[in-house]
Parts: structure tokens; C-alpha cells; sequence
């Protein structure tokens, strides 16, 4: 009897007596070992985001990629734009990353778990496809929540390019947005370039590759055929 | 017969006070082309007065009170009020922020907006409507405008209605400046060493202290701090004839504060007679036309490649990016000329990246359009707008076109040559 006794008040009194010293404690103590939570929350994101933006930026797609993934290893799951716009900005910056090295992320940071890389890595040529894919399908999911946004109907038509089935759809775009100045990198006249001479049109890929290297930073990118991974520059792997 | 030659006296030396306007650099004076006086000023026809209820909402869409205080409207929130803003970013306000060390970089203006407190009792209706259309760069001491809004004549009558309170436009009574002496008033105005803080171009230069010397021997003993917003905020005098009646400035001469109460101007303490002589000083001196400012000679086009991120780190990023920002960098807000404020529509201009820049701007039907679309003459529009805002200091701005930077001191000629020689290479990364 005086083993149930124990049993049941210990089973009241410790969870109380646990509540009473939290509600009691300081703060000071409760970052001692009785619990701890942070007064201030840091969303290490909005750093890591901006620099995948920089590495997006400077053409180090590799390490634009492999930060993304690590701070969102689920982003293949988003199929649209979020309210989030941290994680649409890492959508975008993963989904251009990815078009721009032809699908072919084998390159990805060696501290990525190996089920990321075999994931994103697209090393055979089904899992580069499935990674323009999803990179085209991403930028049409962000282009719906910003439908005035250049950039990214720019970078859209570039990844459509990549894909035999909407070439004809992203030349379109592509010329538009030439015939306007409106589009947004050089590698979107790359992409022009090369749909162009598909078409026939000699002179207006010269015109178009023209721009380009007047464009980039480093005027071989106009020269790299696709789904060629392109030369790395310092610091990327 | 000596109170007619004291009468012919005072008549002479108020004609020498009213007579030929001396250089604004205090030397001998000069026949002039006089700025219009008081009186000139009263006889134009009165400007059609707006509608209160009206302009108490054009404040509210023209977002005047995130720089401006002093309105009997809604206050705007920390995160929308320009001024206080950049007033915690210079004061280390912002400090525990990581990007505070940035921010202090290129926060150095906007310290120090006029307060609208007092308006119905300073100002004229007909000069708050011009000025709220076509605003000029009225404080010497200070390098940002009041910006060149897009608000309609109407509007501007609405907000001025709303400023003064809907009192009918004032005509003066005549008597306000009766027996009022103004070469009384300018020896009142170097004694009290009013040229601490105004100047009055186009007049002989008022004397001064030093003002921000806190041992300056000046009347108003005031700390280098305390008198630095004053000086900034201190209008040129030279317009007040334009701004303010007669009765007006004799009451705010007498005691600015029962008018406006956080003016920075202190009481000079004077009577009445005095403030007279000092109002009809500073309305009916004639004044030497302002020294013209001139639109510098565009400078040829670099040779030398100039990339993106020069034009950004000499451009871009110090001057633009705060009106043309990234929205994702300030809670949805990309500043008035991205996502909207001011009363400007939402352009979609965001100038913190290479390829949102190439994406251009949105026009008032929504589509897109490049911002190096070429204007009438040729010049990319973007380079045309850097050259309309010398335009717009100069007196002459370009008829549909808005000039950049909006409401501050335009780029410099390098810095213009900067940008239009990265277009014309086809703008490089």
C-alpha cells in the first residue's frame, strides 16, 4: 500500500514540482540545463540564401546548388511557390543552377549525405532530364505567383530550350524578349543563339551570341555547347 | 519743417533700402533684375482652391507623413517612415543588425525633413501648390528636394486646401508692413547674425556666426549638434516673398514657436517694429537673379570595359537600390519605384541585381519595357533620366520624364558618363 502510495504521489508531485521550477526559474538557470530556448531566433537561410544567389550570380553553380540543397534537402518537393520567399529563392537559385549545368550536379559538394547527391546528381542521362525537368517545372510554378517578373520568364525560356518538347515554345519567348531588350543574362542569348542556328538562322545565332559575349563575364560561355558542364571557376568544386 | 525733412529722410533711405540689389556676395550693388515682390506676388490671380476632405486623403495615397511629421494623419509605422529611419541607422540605432555596418555606409541623407506644423498659419496656398508640383531645391544647406511627385495640378490644390486648413487664399491687409523700414531691418538681421543658418541669395550675404562651432560668439548659444539640423532645414529667404504673407512672417518673426511648435528657429525676440523691418527686408529687397545652374556636358563614353559590378558599387547600390530595392530584402517593400509608394505606381524596377535590371519596368497598362529602351533623341532612358535631373535643377525639366535620383542632388557628370558607357558596351556583367 505504501508503495502504491509512493508510486501515485510521485507520479503527481515530480511533474509538478517540475512545473513549479520551471514557472520559478531564471532564465539564466533554465539556459542552465532545466530547459533552454532561444530569445531570439536566427533563420540562417536569409545568409546562406543570398550567398547561393552570389554563387548563382558569379557562375559557381555547383556551390550555388549544394547550399541550397543542404539548407532544403526536401526542395524537390515543392511542386509550387511557397509564401516562403526564402524557399522560393532557393527554388529558383537550384532550378537555374541545375539548367544551367545541363542537369549534371555530379559535381555537388563531398559533404552532401550520399542519398542528396544520388538524388540531385544527375550522372546518368534520364536523371539530367529529370533534373531540367524539375527545373523547368519550378520556374513555371514561380513565374505563376510573379507574372510580371522578367527574370524569371527569362530564365524559364532558357530551361525550356533544354527540352525537345518545349523548344519550340521557349524560342518563342526568347525572340520576344530579345526584340523587346528584355532578356536578362547572357545565357539567355546563349540559349537564343543556339535555337536559332537549330533554325537555320545563321546570321541571327552570330547576332545573338554576339550579345552574349558582349554580356558575360567571361565570354566562353558563349562558346560551351549544352549540357555541357562548364569550366569551373576559382572556388568551385 | 524738421519732421518733413525727417520725412524726406526716411523716405530716401527706405528708397536706398528698396533700391538697386547688391551682389549676393556683399559687394557693391548692381542694377538689377529683381525677383517679384510682395506686392508683385499678391496681384496674380488666386489659385482655385481644392477641397480638404480630398487632400487629407491625397496625403494619405502621397505618403507625405513618411518624411514629413506635423499632419493631422495617420503617423506612419517605424518600418515606413523614411526619415526616422535613417536617423536610427546614423545614430547606431541599427547596430546589433549584421547589416548595420553596411547601412551606415550610405545612410547619410534624410536626416532632417521640415515638419508641416503651422502650415494654414505660414504659408500661401497659391505658393504650396506650385511647390508641391514643380518642388526646387529650397534649403540651401540641405542636398535632398522635395520629390517631383506625379500628382495632378487638382491633387496639389487638394493637398495644399488640406495643409492650410481651407482658409480662403489671404490677401494680406496693407497695413501689415506699414512704416516699416527695411534697411532697419537688415542692420536687425546682421546684429542678430541670422546668416548662421538662412541665406538669402540674390541679397548682399547676411552675416553670420559660425554655426556650428558650439563657442561661436552667436546669440543663440547652441551646441554644433543642436544647430546642424537647423542650418539643413534654414530656407533660402530669397523665396519667402513667394511663401509667406506679409502678416504671416511678421508673426513668425515675432515668435516661431507659438506657430510651430518643434521649429528649430529660436525667438529672436524683437518688436514688433522690428519683426516689420526685417519681414519688409526680406519681402520687398530686390534680389539678384539666382545664379543659373548649368546641365554638365555629357562626357564621352569610356573605352575601357566597365562591368556591371563597377556601375553597382558606384551607382546602383549608393544611390538607387533604397527606391529600387529587392522586396524579399524589406518585408515585401521594394521601395516607390519597385512595388510602389509616393503615390507612384508600382514599376517593378528593381536595381540590387544584373538581371533584374535587364528585366525593366512596368508601364501603366502592366507590360514590360527595357529601361535602355531609346528616347526621342537616342539616349537610353535610364541615361535620360540621370540627365533630366540636372534638367530639373536647372529650371527645365523633361516633359515626360521623370529625373533620377528622385528628390536628391543629381549624379555627378563621371558618374552619368559611368553608367552610359556600360549601356553602350551592351551592359557587361
Amino acid at each position: 500500500m505504501f508503495h502504491a502510495l509512493h508510486t501515485t504521489l510521485r507520479s503527481i508531485l515530480v511533474p509538478a514540482a517540475t512545473v513549479g521550477m520551471l514557472a520559478l526559474a531564471s532564465p539564466a538557470a533554465l539556459a542552465c540545463g532545466g530547459g533552454w530556448w532561444p530569445e531570439v531566433t536566427i533563420d540562417h537561410r536569409i545568409e546562406g540564401v543570398a550567398g547561393a544567389e552570389r554563387d548563382l550570380a558569379e557562375g559557381r553553380y555547383q556551390i550555388a546548388a549544394g547550399k541550397v540543397i543542404r539548407m532544403i534537402p526536401h526542395i524537390h518537393a515543392y511542386g509550387a511557390a511557397t509564401k516562403d520567399p526564402l524557399v522560393n529563392r532557393s527554388m529558383r537559385v537550384l532550378a537555374v543552377a541545375s539548367m544551367r549545368s545541363g542537369g549534371d550536379l555530379s559535381a555537388l559538394d563531398a559533404e552532401l549525405p550520399e542519398e542528396l547527391t544520388t538524388e540531385f546528381a544527375g550522372t546518368s542521362e534520364s536523371a539530367k532530364k529529370a533534373n531540367l525537368e524539375w527545373s523547368v517545372k519550378a520556374l513555371k510554378a514561380l513565374r505563376k505567383q510573379k507574372k510580371d517578373d522578367a527574370t524569371l520568364k527569362s530564365e524559364l525560356a532558357e530551361a525550356m530550350a533544354l527540352l525537345p518538347e518545349t523548344q519550340r515554345k521557349a524560342k518563342k519567348t526568347l525572340e520576344r524578349l530579345a526584340q523587346k531588350d528584355l532578356l536578362t543574362s547572357p545565357e539567355a542569348y546563349r540559349a537564343l543563339s543556339k535555337l536559332r542556328a537549330s533554325a537555320g538562322d545563321t546570321q541571327g545565332a552570330a547576332t545573338a551570341q554576339e550579345r552574349c559575349r558582349n554580356m558575360a563575364r567571361d565570354a566562353s560561355i558563349c562558346e560551351v555547347g549544352l549540357g555541357t558542364p562548364r569550366t569551373p571557376v576559382d572556388g568551385e568544386s | 519743417m524738421r519732421t518733413l525733412s525727417l520725412c524726406l529722410a526716411l523716405a530716401l533711405a527706405a528708397c536706398r533700402g528698396a533700391g538697386s540689389a547688391p551682389t549676393s556676395d556683399g559687394n557693391a550693388p548692381v542694377a538689377s533684375v529683381t525677383a517679384p515682390t510682395e506686392t508683385a506676388i499678391d496681384a496674380t490671380p488666386v489659385e482655385p482652391m481644392g477641397d480638404v476632405a480630398r487632400g487629407k486623403e491625397a496625403v494619405a495615397r502621397f505618403q507625405c507623413a513618411r518624411c514629413h511629421e506635423g499632419m493631422d494623419t495617420e503617423p506612419a509605422s517605424p518600418t515606413r517612415h523614411c526619415v526616422q529611419c535613417h536617423v536610427k541607422v546614423m545614430a547606431g540605432g541599427f547596430d546589433a543588425k549584421p547589416k548595420a555596418s553596411d547601412w551606415k555606409k550610405h545612410v547619410a541623407h534624410l536626416a532632417a525633413v521640415p515638419s508641416l506644423r503651422g502650415a494654414q498659419k505660414r504659408f500661401r496656398y497659391e505658393w504650396l501648390v506650385r511647390y508641391v508640383t514643380e518642388p526646387h531645391d529650397l534649403r540651401p544647406a540641405l542636398s535632398q528636394n522635395m520629390p517631383r511627385l506625379a500628382i495632378s495640378r487638382d491633387e496639389a490644390r487638394d493637398v495644399a486646401a488640406y495643409l492650410i486648413d481651407g482658409a480662403a487664399a489671404m490677401r494680406p491687409p496693407s497695413e501689415a508692413l506699414e512704416g516699416a523700414d527695411a534697411e532697419r531691418g537688415r542692420k536687425v538681421m546682421d546684429n542678430l547674425q541670422c546668416g548662421s543658418c538662412h541665406r538669402m541669395s540674390g541679397a548682399a550675404a547676411l552675416t553670420a556666426g559660425t554655426p556650428l562651432g558650439p563657442e561661436a560668439p552667436t546669440t543663440y548659444q547652441r551646441s554644433a549638434e543642436e544647430k546642424r539640423p537647423a542650418v539643413m532645414l534654414a530656407p533660402d529667404l530669397r523665396f519667402t516673398r513667394e511663401r509667406m504673407h506679409a502678416s504671416a512672417l511678421v508673426a513668425w518673426l515675432l515668435d516661431p514657436a507659438s506657430i510651430k511648435a518643434d521649429t528649430l528657429m529660436p525667438k529672436p525676440g524683437l518688436t514688433r517694429e522690428q519683426a516689420k523691418d526685417v519681414a519688409a527686408y526680406i519681402l520687398r529687397t530686390p534680389l539678384a537673379p539666382p545664379a543659373p545652374r548649368p546641365v554638365p556636358e555629357a562626357l564621352t563614353n569610356l573605352e575601357r570595359r566597365v562591368s556591371y559590378d563597377e556601375v553597382a558599387r558606384e551607382v546602383f547600390d549608393v544611390t538607387c537600390r533604397h527606391c529600387h530595392g529587392n522586396p524579399d530584402d524589406a518585408l515585401g517593400d521594394g521601395g516607390p519605384g519597385n512595388t510602389g509608394g509616393f503615390g507612384f505606381k508600382r514599376r517593378g524596377i528593381n536595381l540590387t541585381s544584373y538581371e533584374e535590371i535587364q528585366g525593366g519596368y512596368l508601364d501603366d497598362a502592366g507590360k514590360r519595357h527595357s529601361l535602355f529602351e531609346p528616347t526621342a533623341d537616342g539616349t537610353p532612358r535610364m541615361v535620360a533620366a540621370l540627365n533630366a535631373r540636372h534638367r530639373e535643377e536647372a529650371g527645365t525639366p523633361t516633359p515626360n520624364l521623370r529625373g533620377m535620383p528622385l528628390g536628391f542632388a543629381p549624379l555627378s557628370a563621371e558618374q552619368i558618363q559611368l553608367v552610359s558607357s556600360w549601356v553602350a558596351q551592351g551592359r557587361p556583367r
